[in-house]
């Protein structure tokens, strides 16, 4: 008699259990699949982060650069054009850096400033 | 045992949710890092705006002390403003300080606003000092060529047996927008400067000599007497006769409105002894085109008539968003 009700008990365990595990491992895997995706694409977006936060550092000191070394030119990202502001003649020197994104996309960034006559 | 049906459920929940706040916090650091980065090139897009700024204001003081203006004179009230395409606008205003004793001093304060996605702003603070004049112009009213205890409304020349001279270019103005003669005068200077607002008038019977290279009249000038308009170290001979350069900003009348002297505004090189009196120029007065190598001449000297800034250095940079 003892030996039957210890049988009951455990086939019932062991029926509940094994659901469970399967639930949980189909949840789990759902879930870690989601995470490893998003963690993915958020480390590459980080990436691209920095990425174009060092471009944009390089940009300024090109463009402080620039705007006492007249031997920078367009091969270096620097663009020079004649203009004129409130009636001032000068230059207005753009630089034009490229950047990479986290997912491998190619943008341009650009910093402009003006320099009387 | 059966109180133990579920456990792994709640663990496995567990771990979901914590995996739930973890994703979200990094999608959110992700976020953010993306928009600080994009919001640091726009702060330094901004700041690039407000030196444009700087550089169009300080050209604008450059240029309105060029004129010769002097500090009370330079119109700061008006912002301006103007803008780059694809990286945003700029501001500028004035501020100014009183008196300091030997100088002015102009606060420019430029405000770039790079506006790509939201509008980022940037303020930079540049003191320029301004002297009212260099150390080589001397102004007429500081070298006693004019009456101390003359009228308030008209500023006269001092008489003088001798002539009034200076070894500098000397800048003629008036409080009173009018200078006047009493009695004969002469005056020598290598250039003479009559400011922009500053009317001459020879009274008539009265003799103004003005012996210098350079003579400049901005505002009218009335000769019911004899102007005489005399060569100091001459900028060119011609056949002999040493020859100055004299501008006239406005007409030349003799005692009323409607007699005039046949002058029209501009250039003229004057042989030495030319005389204006009676309606009628005696000597020579030629007419210089604007491509005239002695305009240029007369240019350095007008140069070295005008009052320019000094620039001190900039002051502490401010920034802030809107």
């Amino acid at each position: 008699m003892r030996g039957e009700i210890g049988l009951l008990i455990r086939r019932g365990q062991s029926g509940f259990t094994l659901t469970e595990i399967l639930i949980a491992v189909v949840i789990l895997g759902v879930v870690a699949a989601v995470f490893s995706s998003v963690f993915g694409s958020s480390v590459s977006s980080i990436q691209g982060a920095g990425n174009h936060h060092s471009t944009l550092i390089e940009a300024q000191n090109l463009l402080d650069r620039a705007l006492v070394d007249e031997s920078l030119g367009e091969e270096d990202g620097v663009f020079r054009e004649p203009w004129t502001l409130n009636e001032h003649e000068g230059t207005l020197y753009t630089v034009k850096l490229p950047w990479r994104t986290g997912l491998g996309a190619e943008r341009e960034l650009k910093l402009s400033t003006f320099k009387a006559r | 045992m059966r109180d133990q049906q579920g456990f792994a459920m709640v663990t496995v929940l567990m771990v979901v949710v914590v995996l739930l706040i973890l994703g979200t916090s990094i999608v959110q650091m992700q976020t953010l890092e993306m928009s600080q980065s994009l919001r640091q090139e726009q702060n330094v897009q901004a700041h690039y705006l407000a030196r444009t700024g700087l550089e169009v204001g300080l050209k604008f003081l450059e240029g309105e002390s060029a004129k010769g203006k002097e500090f009370s004179e330079l119109k700061l009230d008006t912002p301006l403003c103007g803008s780059i395409p694809d990286a945003g606008s700029y501001r500028v205003t004035f501020e100014t300080a009183a008196d300091l004793s030997d100088h002015y001093r102009i606060d420019i304060l430029s405000t770039g606003i790079s506006g790509r996605r939201t509008d980022v702003e940037e303020t930079i603070r540049l003191s320029v000092k301004v002297d009212q004049v260099q150390p080589l112009v001397d102004y007429a009213s500081e070298i006693g060529w004019f009456q101390k205890d003359g009228d308030n409304n008209v500023q006269t020349l001092r008489f003088s047996v001798l002539p009034l001279t200076s070894d500098n270019p000397v800048i003629l103005k008036a409080t009173s927008n009018k200078i006047m003669t009493d009695g004969d005068h002469f005056l020598e200077a290598p250039a003479m400067k009559f400011g922009e607002m500053t009317e001459l008038e020879v009274k008539n019977k009265e003799t103004l000599t003005l012996r210098s290279d350079f003579v400049s009249f901005h505002a009218k000038v009335n000769v019911a007497g004899t102007l005489v308009l005399r060569a100091l170290n001459s900028v060119t001979t011609i056949d002999g006769i040493q020859h100055g350069i004299v501008y006239f900003g406005d007409r030349v009348y003799a005692n009323s409105e409607n007699k005039s002297y046949p002058v029209s505004r501009g250039y003229f090189l004057f042989a030495d002894g030319t005389l204006l009196k009676d309606q009628q120029i005696i000597g020579e007065l030629r007419p210089l085109s604007d491509d005239d190598p002695l305009v240029g001449q007369a240019s350095s000297f007008e140069e070295g008539l005008v009052v320019l800034p000094h620039v001190l250095g900039y002051s502490a940079g401010t920034w802030h968003e809107r």
